[in-house]
C-alpha cells in the first residue's frame, strides 16, 4: 500500500521553481505501489501486441503470425528482466540516476533520444487506436476530430502524476481482466480449428521478412523507467512483475493463435475490423456478437492506458531535457506534435505501414528496446557502487 | 505558472473544446441516426454477366413492434457497385451488419464472397446457404414463407447447425475452407418445398424445425393437406450440400453424402441417427437415436498414403423399436445397435467421399490434413484420387 | 457608568441591549443583557439576588464568590471578548469603579426539536439528527462517545458572525497531521461570516473547484460517531445541522447508516445496487445515444425495430432529444424541491405524467428516451449525496457519447477516473480501497462484512490506532 504520510505534490499545479529546473525537476515524491507496477506490466505486455499487430503479421506472413508475435513477446520479456532488477535495486529516479552517472549534459542527450523513441511508440499506439476505431467502431468518423478527444485524455495524463496513472490502471485492471475472460470464453466456446496454424513456417522467406520488418512493436516496457526509484517494492514484487509480463504476453499470443487459426488460409481477407475474438465477427443475431464487440471495445481501454503511459513518459523526458517543470505546457505541446504527426503524416494507413516497417525502424527499435533497460541497469549498478564507496569513505572518516 | 493563469488556460481550452464539439459533423447531420438505415436480414448473391444482389430487408410497420419484410434486387458490374446500388434502390443506407444469412446462387463465383466480407459490413460469421437456381428466387420464396410463419432471420439454418447434424458453414469458414489445401468448401443447399394450398394442414414452422424424429434430418415443414387450389411454399428443406472450388459450384451432394460430410467436417454435435439393425436374423429398420456428442478427426499416414477417419459418437437410442430390442437381450442388442450405427455412419462417409471424387472436390478435407502434417508429401506426391481411406468408428451408447 | 459605556459604545445601536441598574449595598452596578439571546428570568433573578444581598460585597470577586454562586461566571477585562460573549447570550455585570466584567452564562434561544433528518432517513436505526444549536449537537455526540479521548476544540470564525466552530476527534485514533492540517486551514479563514457548515467546505478541500465531494457531510450523530471512531475529524458549525468530516473517500458516498443496522448480506446487496445504480445513472443515457448514432451493430435487431418505430418522425436528433429529456427531468426535480408542499403533489402529476406522456404522444420525444432517462434518474437517487455532481457529469457523458460514440464515452470515463485518481485529501486516496488496493478495507467497501470480522480500522484513512476490536 502506498504510504499515506507523504507531502503534497505540487508539481502539477505549483509554479516551477528555479531550484528544480535542470536537475531532478521531474521528481515526484508520490510513489507507485508494487501492485500497481504489476498491473502496469500486464497492460504493457499485452495491449498493443494484441491490438493490430497480429493483423499486420498475418497479412505479411499468413498463419505464422503468432510465432513472430511470440518472438517479439519473448524479446520484450527478456528486456523486462533488467528493468525489474533496476526498479528493485535503485532508490533514485531514472533522471537523477542518469545525471549522476553520465553527467547533466550526457543525461540530457540520452533522455532526448529516449524521449524521441517514446514519442515514436506513442504515435504507433495512437495510430493503431485511430485505425481501429476509424474502421471498426466509428466508421466514417473524421480522424482529425477523433484524435482531439483522445488527446484531451492524454494531456490530462501528462499533466498529472505517475501516481494518478498507476491508480487509474489499477482500478481499470479488473474490468480489462473480465473483458479478456469474456473474449477468451467466446473464442473457446465457439471453437476454432487450431489445426489451421499448421504447417508452421511453411514459407520461410515471408516469415523472416515479417520478423525483421515489424519490430516497431517491441519496447513496450520502456516507460517502466519512470517507475525506477518511485515504486515501493516488497519481497516478491519482482516475481509477480515478471509473472504478469509472462501472462500478458501469453494472452497476446493466445489471441494471435486464434486469429491465425481463423485467417491462416485467407490472410488477404484480414483487416483492422477483425481482431481479438472478433475473429469470427459474430453476426449480431447471435448474442456473442454484441458481447464480443463490446468486450473488445472496453478492452481497448488498455491500449489507451498504454498510450497514456507513453505520452506521460515523453512529457517527462521533455521536461527533463528543457529543465522546466511546466507540465501543462509540455503536455499541450506534445499533444500538438502528436496531432500534427497523426493528421498530416500518418493519416494514410499506407504511410503508417511504411513508417513502421521501414528498415530504420527495424534497426532502431530493437536497439532502443534492449538498450534502455540495460542502460538503466548499468547506471543503477554504477550508482549503487558509488553510493557504497561514499558510505564506506564517510564511515572511515568518522571512525 | 500561477494557479490563476492555469485556471484561465483550462477555461480557454474548455471553451475551445466545447466550441469544436458543438460543430462536429454529427451534431449537424442526422444521417447517422438509426432511423436513416434499412436493416437487411438476408442477402442473396447471383453471378453471371453482372453481379446481382438481392436483399431481404425488414421495415417497422405502424403497429408497435411488428415488422414487414420485402425484397429488392439490384445489379452492378462489381460487388461494390451492386452494394452501392442497394443504397440507392432502398432510398436509405443499408445496414448489413445485422445480416444473418447469405444465399449464393448457382452462378455466383466464390471470389465475390471475399469482396462481400472485406468491402461491406457483412460480418464473417453470417450463415451461408446455397440456392438451387437463383438466390433471388429463393429469397422471394423465403420472404413469402417467413411472412406466413413469422420466422425471422436465419433461425432455420442456425437450428440445422446446432440440432440437426447438417453441415453448415459461415462466410469466413467457407472462404477459409476454400483457401485451404483442399481447395474445397461447402454450404447447405436450401430448397423450398411446394404443395397445394391446404385448408387446415399446418405447414410447419419455418424457423424452428430442422430435425424431426426419424428419417432424414434437415427438413422442416410438413406435407400440405389435401384440398385447396394452387401451389404454395409449405416449408424449407436443408438436406443437401453444394460443393465449391475456386471456379464456382462443382457439385451437389445428396442427403446421405451430406450427412457423411457432417460426420467428419462439421463441428455440429447434435442430431438424429437412424439405422437398420440386424438382430437375431431379422432386420429391424429405422432404429433411431439422438446424437449427444461426437469427436472426429482425420489422421494421415504419408508413408502408406492412407487417411484414417476416426469418429467417436455418443448416441442415445430411443423409440419403441429400440425398447423392444433392448427388452430381449440387452448386451447382444447393444452390439447389434453399435454395428448398425457403425455401418450407417461409415456408409454415409463413404458416400460423401465417393460422390465428391466425381466432382474432384474434397469436402472431408483430407488434402488439408496431409498439408498440415506432411507438407512435403503433399507438395510432391499427394493425389486425392489415389488416397486410401480407413475408418475407425467407435460408438458409445448412452 | 464608564465600564458599561465602554461596552455600549461598541454597538451601532445601543438599544440592541438592555441595561438593568442595581444597587448592592454601597456598590452600584449595571447588568447588560442581550434580550433576544439571554434568558430574561435569569437576568431578573440576578438583579433580585444582588439587590437583596445581605452580605457586604466590595469587589467583583466577592460578587462572584457570594452573590453569583449558582451561575456559571467568568471574569474578563477584555472588552471585545465581553462584547462577543454578550452577543452570544451571556450577561455582563459591570460594577462602578471596576474595570473588569463578570460574564454570566444566561444563553437561551429557541431551537427546533431533534427530529429525523430529511436527507438521511432510515427504516431501522437511530432517528436523531443534528440541529442548528452547537451545544445540543455536541451533547448528542458526547452521549455517544463517553470517553475522555474525545477532543473538542472550539474556535470562532467570521469577523461579523463570530460563528462558533467545534473541531472534534478522538485523540488516540485520529492522525495528528490531519488534525493539524484541518486546524491550519480553519485558522486561515478570514471571512465576514459563516452561515452554514458548507461555507467551510471550500477552505477545507484540497481542490475546491472539483465536481466531486472531498468532505463528508452528515446530519446524524450515529454516523458522525462512527466516522470519528474510524479516525476522522468532525467539524461542527453553530447554526448548521450538517457536520463536516474529513478525510473523505469515495466509498463513503455509497455507505448509509442503515447498512449497519440490518443484516450484512442485505447491506452488501444494497451497496452493490448503489454501485450499479451509479454506473447506470451515469452511462445509460450516453450509451443509448452512442448506440443509436454510431453502433447499430450492438443493438439487437428486435430492439432496433422498436427503436426505429419509436423515433419515426421525431423532430429532434437522438442526442438533442436525450439532452432535452435530461434537462426536463432536472427541471422537474429542481422544481419539486423548491415548490411549496401544498402544490407539490399537483405539480408532480403535471411534471411527471402530463409532460412526459403528452410529449411522447405529441411526437416531440420518444418513449425509449423517456424510459432510459427515467431509469437513469431513479438510479441516481440510490446515491443521494452525489446527485448534484453526477447530474452534471451525466449530461457531459451524454453529450460526448452522442458526438463521439463509444470511443468518446470511454475516453470521458477514463478522463474522469484519472481525475478522481489524482484526488488525495489529507493523505487519504480518494478512490481507496479500490486504488491503491487495500484488501482489508474491502470489508466495508463493496460488501458490508459482519462486525466481528471488522477488527481493524480502515487503512485508507490515516489513523494512530489501527485496532478496532481484539
Amino acid at each position: 500500500m502506498e504510504t499515506t504520510q507523504q507531502q503534497t505534490n505540487n508539481s502539477a499545479l505549483g509554479s516551477e521553481t528555479t531550484k528544480n529546473a535542470g536537475t531532478t525537476n521531474t521528481r515526484e515524491t508520490k510513489q507507485a505501489s508494487g501492485k500497481q507496477l504489476v498491473a502496469i506490466i500486464f497492460i504493457l505486455a499485452m495491449a498493443t501486441k494484441m491490438f493490430l499487430l497480429p493483423i499486420f503479421l498475418i497479412q505479411s506472413t499468413g498463419r505464422d503470425g503468432y510465432i513472430i508475435l511470440a518472438v517479439y513477446g519473448a524479446f520484450d520479456l527478456v528486456t523486462l528482466i533488467p528493468m525489474i532488477i533496476t526498479i528493485k535495486k535503485c532508490d533514485v529516479d531514472f533522471f537523477e540516476l542518469l545525471s549522476s552517472v553520465l553527467g547533466k549534459v550526457g543525461a540530457k542527450i540520452v533522455v532526448a533520444i529516449i524521449g524521441l523513441f517514446l514519442f515514436f511508440k506513442l504515435n504507433t499506439a495512437v495510430a493503431e487506436i485511430l485505425n481501429f476505431y476509424g474502421t471498426n467502431v466509428l466508421a466514417d468518423f473524421d480522424t482529425s476530430l477523433m484524435i482531439i478527444v483522445l488527446l484531451v485524455f492524454l494531456a490530462a495524463a501528462g499533466t498529472h502524476t505517475l501516481r494518478s496513472l498507476s491508480r487509474l490502471n489499477e482500478i481499470i485492471m479488473p474490468i480489462i481482466v473480465v473483458c479478456l475472460a469474456v473474449l477468451v470464453a467466446i473464442v473457446v466456446l465457439t471453437g476454432f480449428d487450431l489445426g489451421n496454424i499448421l504447417p508452421a513456417v511453411a514459407d520461410k522467406k515471408s516469415f523472416i521478412y515479417a520478423l525483421i520488418k515489424h519490430p516497431a512493436w517491441v519496447g513496450d516496457f520502456t516507460p517502466l523507467v519512470l517507475f525506477i526509484g518511485r515504486t515501493k517494492t516488497k519481497k516478491f514484487t519482482w516475481c509477480f512483475a515478471a509473472g504478469s509480463g509472462v501472462i500478458g504476453t501469453g494472452i497476446a499470443v493466445f489471441f494471435a493463435i486464434a486469429l491465425s487459426a481463423a485467417f491462416g488460409n485467407v490472410p488477404m481477407l484480414i483487416d483492422s475490423t477483425t481482431n481479438l475474438s472478433n475473429i469470427l465477427q459474430f453476426s449480431v443475431g447471435n448474442v456473442y456478437g454484441r458481447l464480443d464487440m463490446f468486450s473488445s471495445v472496453v478492452w481497448s481501454v488498455s491500449v489507451f492506458i498504454e498510450a497514456a503511459l507513453f505520452f506521460y513518459a515523453t512529457c517527462r523526458c521533455v521536461s527533463f531535457v528543457i529543465g522546466k517543470n511546466a507540465h501543462l505546457i509540455i503536455s499541450l505541446c506534445t499533444c500538438v506534435a502528436t496531432y500534427v504527426v497523426q493528421v498530416f503524416a500518418l493519416t494514410d494507413p499506407m504511410i503508417f505501414s511504411l513508417a513502421v516497417t521501414s528498415d530504420a525502424c527495424a534497426v532502431i527499435t530493437p536497439v532502443m528496446a534492449a538498450g534502455i533497460p540495460v542502460l538503466a541497469l548499468v547506471c543503477a549498478l554504477i550508482y549503487n557502487k558509488k553510493q557504497k564507496n561514499n558510505t564506506l569513505a564517510a564511515g572511515r572518516k568518522s571512525a | 505558472m500561477t494557479t490563476r493563469k492555469k485556471l484561465l488556460i483550462y477555461k480557454v481550452l474548455l471553451f475551445l473544446f466545447a466550441f469544436f464539439i458543438a460543430f462536429m459533423p454529427s451534431t449537424a447531420l442526422r444521417n447517422k441516426e438509426v432511423n436513416s438505415r434499412v436493416i437487411v436480414g438476408i442477402l442473396g448473391l447471383d453471378g453471371g454477366e453482372k453481379v446481382s444482389l438481392t436483399a431481404q430487408y425488414v421495415m417497422p410497420t405502424e403497429a408497435q413492434g411488428s415488422t414487414g419484410k420485402d425484397t429488392v434486387t439490384v445489379e452492378g458490374d462489381t460487388l461494390d457497385e451492386a452494394a452501392e446500388a442497394l443504397n440507392t434502390a432502398l432510398g436509405r443506407r443499408v445496414e448489413l451488419g445485422h445480416c444473418s444469412m447469405v444465399i449464393v446462387g448457382k452462378d455466383a463465383k466464390p471470389e465475390l464472397l471475399g469482396s462481400l466480407m472485406t468491402a461491406t459490413d457483412v460480418t464473417a460469421d453470417v450463415w451461408m446457404a446455397a440456392a438451387d437456381g437463383k438466390a433471388e428466387d429463393l429469397i422471394a420464396d423465403l420472404t413469402e414463407f417467413m411472412s406466413k410463419t413469422g420466422a425471422t432471420d436465419a433461425d432455420f439454418i442456425a437450428y440445422s447447425a446446432r440440432k440437426a447434424h447438417i453441415a453448415t458453414n459461415t462466410l469466413l469458414g467457407f472462404l477459409s475452407d476454400l483457401g485451404s489445401a483442399s481447395k474445397t468448401a461447402y454450404m447447405p443447399l436450401v430448397e423450398m418445398q411446394s404443395g397445394k394450398a391446404s385448408e387446415s394442414g399446418d405447414s410447419g414452422s419455418g424457423g424452428g424445425s430442422g430435425g424431426g424424429e426419424g428419417g432424414d434430418s434437415g427438413s422442416s415443414g410438413g406435407e400440405s393437406g389435401s384440398g385447396g387450389e394452387g401451389e404454395q411454399k409449405t416449408g424449407m428443406k436443408v438436406e443437401k450440400l453444394a460443393l465449391y472450388d475456386e471456379s464456382g459450384r462443382v457439385g451437389v451432394l445428396d442427403s446421405t453424402s451430406a450427412r457423411g460430410v457432417a460426420w467428419v467436417s462439421a463441428p455440429v454435435e447434435k442430431g438424429t441417427v437412424c439405422s437398420d439393425v440386424e438382430f437375431n436374423g431379422k432386420t429391424i429398420k429405422g432404429v433411431c437415436g439422438r446424437l449427444l456428442k461426437k469427436h472426429s478427426s482425420v489422421k494421415v499416414d504419408q508413408k502408406m498414403g492412407i487417411a484414417t477417419i476416426k469418429i467417436k459418437a455418443f448416441i442415445e437410442p430411443h423409440g419403441d423399436k429400440f425398447n423392444s430390442l433392448f427388452a430381449t437381450n440387452s448386451s447382444k442388442a447393444n452390439e447389434a445397435l453399435i454395428a448398425g450405427y457403425k455401418k450407417k455412419i461409415q456408409g454415409e462417409v463413404e458416400s460423401a467421399f465417393s460422390n465428391s471424387l466425381a466432382s474432384n472436390s474434397d469436402p472431408l478435407f483430407i488434402g488439408r490434413e496431409f498439408y498440415r502434417h506432411c507438407p512435403d508429401y503433399y507438395k510432391s506426391q499427394y493425389d486425392y484420387n489415389n488416397i486410401k481411406i480407413k475408418y475407425e468408428i467407435e460408438i458409445s451408447l448412452k | 457608568m464608564e465600564t458599561a459605556q465602554r461596552i455600549l459604545d461598541k454597538f451601532s445601536t445601543p438599544d440592541n441591549v438592555v441595561t438593568h441598574e442595581f444597587k448592592c449595598g454601597k456598590r452600584s452596578g449595571v447588568l447588560i443583557v442581550q434580550p433576544d439571546l439571554s434568558d430574561a428570568a435569569t437576568a431578573r433573578a440576578v438583579v433580585f439576588a444582588l439587590e437583596n444581598m445581605a452580605k457586604k460585597l466590595d469587589t467583583l470577586d466577592d460578587f462572584n464568590r457570594y452573590a453569583l454562586l449558582e451561575y456559571d461566571v467568568t471574569i474578563s477585562s477584555d472588552v471585545d471578548d465581553c462584547v462577543n460573549k454578550l452577543l452570544n447570550g451571556d450577561m455582563l455585570l459591570c460594577l462602578e469603579g471596576e474595570s473588569r466584567y463578570a460574564v454570566i452564562n444566561a444563553r437561551k434561544y429557541t431551537t427546533r426539536g431533534i427530529t429525523e433528518p430529511p436527507t438521511e432517513t432510515v427504516m431501522r436505526g437511530p432517528r436523531e439528527g443534528f440541529i442548528e444549536d452547537l451545544k445540543t449537537n455536541l451533547s448528542l455526540l458526547e452521549r455517544r462517545l463517553k470517553t475522555p479521548d474525545l477532543a473538542i476544540e472550539r474556535m470562532e470564525i467570521g469577523r461579523k458572525s463570530k460563528t462558533a466552530i467545534a473541531l472534534c476527534y478522538l485523540s488516540s485514533v485520529a492522525d495528528e497531521k490531519v488534525i493539524k492540517n484541518v486546524k491550519k486551514r480553519l485558522e486561515k479563514i478570514d471571512i465576514d461570516g459563516i452561515v452554514d457548515s458548507h461555507y467551510l467546505v471550500p477552505y477545507i478541500e484540497e481542490k475546491p473547484l472539483s465536481l466531486f465531494n472531498q468532505t463528508g457531510l452528515s446530519e446524524k450523530p450515529d454516523i458522525v460517531t462512527a466516522k470519528l471512531l474510524e479516525g476522522r475529524v468532525a467539524i461542527f458549525v453553530d447554526g448548521s445541522p450538517m457536520v463536516i468530516t474529513v478525510p473523505f473517500v469515495v466509498v463513503e458516498e455509497f455507505q448509509s447508516g442503515e447498512d449497519y443496522y440490518q443484516r450484512s448480506t442485505h447491506g452488501t446487496f444494497v451497496r452493490l445496487l448503489r454501485y450499479l445504480g451509479l454506473i447506470l445513472a451515469l452511462l445509460l443515457p450516453g450509451l443509448y445515444v452512442a448506440l443509436q448514432n454510431f453502433h447499430y451493430t450492438l443493438i439487437p435487431v428486435r430492439f432496433m425495430i422498436t427503436l426505429m418505430t419509436a423515433i419515426k418522425g421525431l423532430p429532434l436528433s437522438p442526442l438533442a432529444e436525450t439532452i432535452f429529456v435530461l434537462l426536463l427531468f432536472e427541471i422537474i426535480r429542481e422544481a419539486s424541491v423548491r415548490m411549496p408542499r401544498a402544490v407539490g403533489m399537483a405539480m408532480s402529476i403535471v411534471g411527471a405524467l402530463v409532460l412526459g406522456e403528452t410529449a411522447v404522444s405529441a411526437g416531440i420525444i420518444s418513449s425509449p428516451a423517456v424510459m432510459v432517462i427515467a431509469l437513469s434518474s431513479i438510479a441516481l437517487f440510490t446515491v443521494p449525496s452525489m446527485i448534484g455532481s453526477m447530474s452534471v457529469l451525466r449530461i457531459i457523458f451524454t453529450l460526448i457519447g452522442g458526438l463521439c460514440g463509444l470511443f468518446g464515452l470511454i475516453l470521458a470515463v477514463l478522463f474522469t477516473l484519472h481525475y478522481i485518481c489524482s484526488l488525495n485529501a489529507y493523505d487519504a486516496p480518494y478512490l481507496a480501497p479500490f486504488t491503491p488496493l487495500v484488501y482489508s478495507d474491502f470489508k466495508d467497501a463493496i460488501e458490508r462484512s459482519p462486525f466481528p470480522t471488522m477488527k481493524q480500522r480502515p487503512k485508507s484513512i490515516p489513523n494512530n490506532n489501527p485496532t478496532r476490536q481484539a
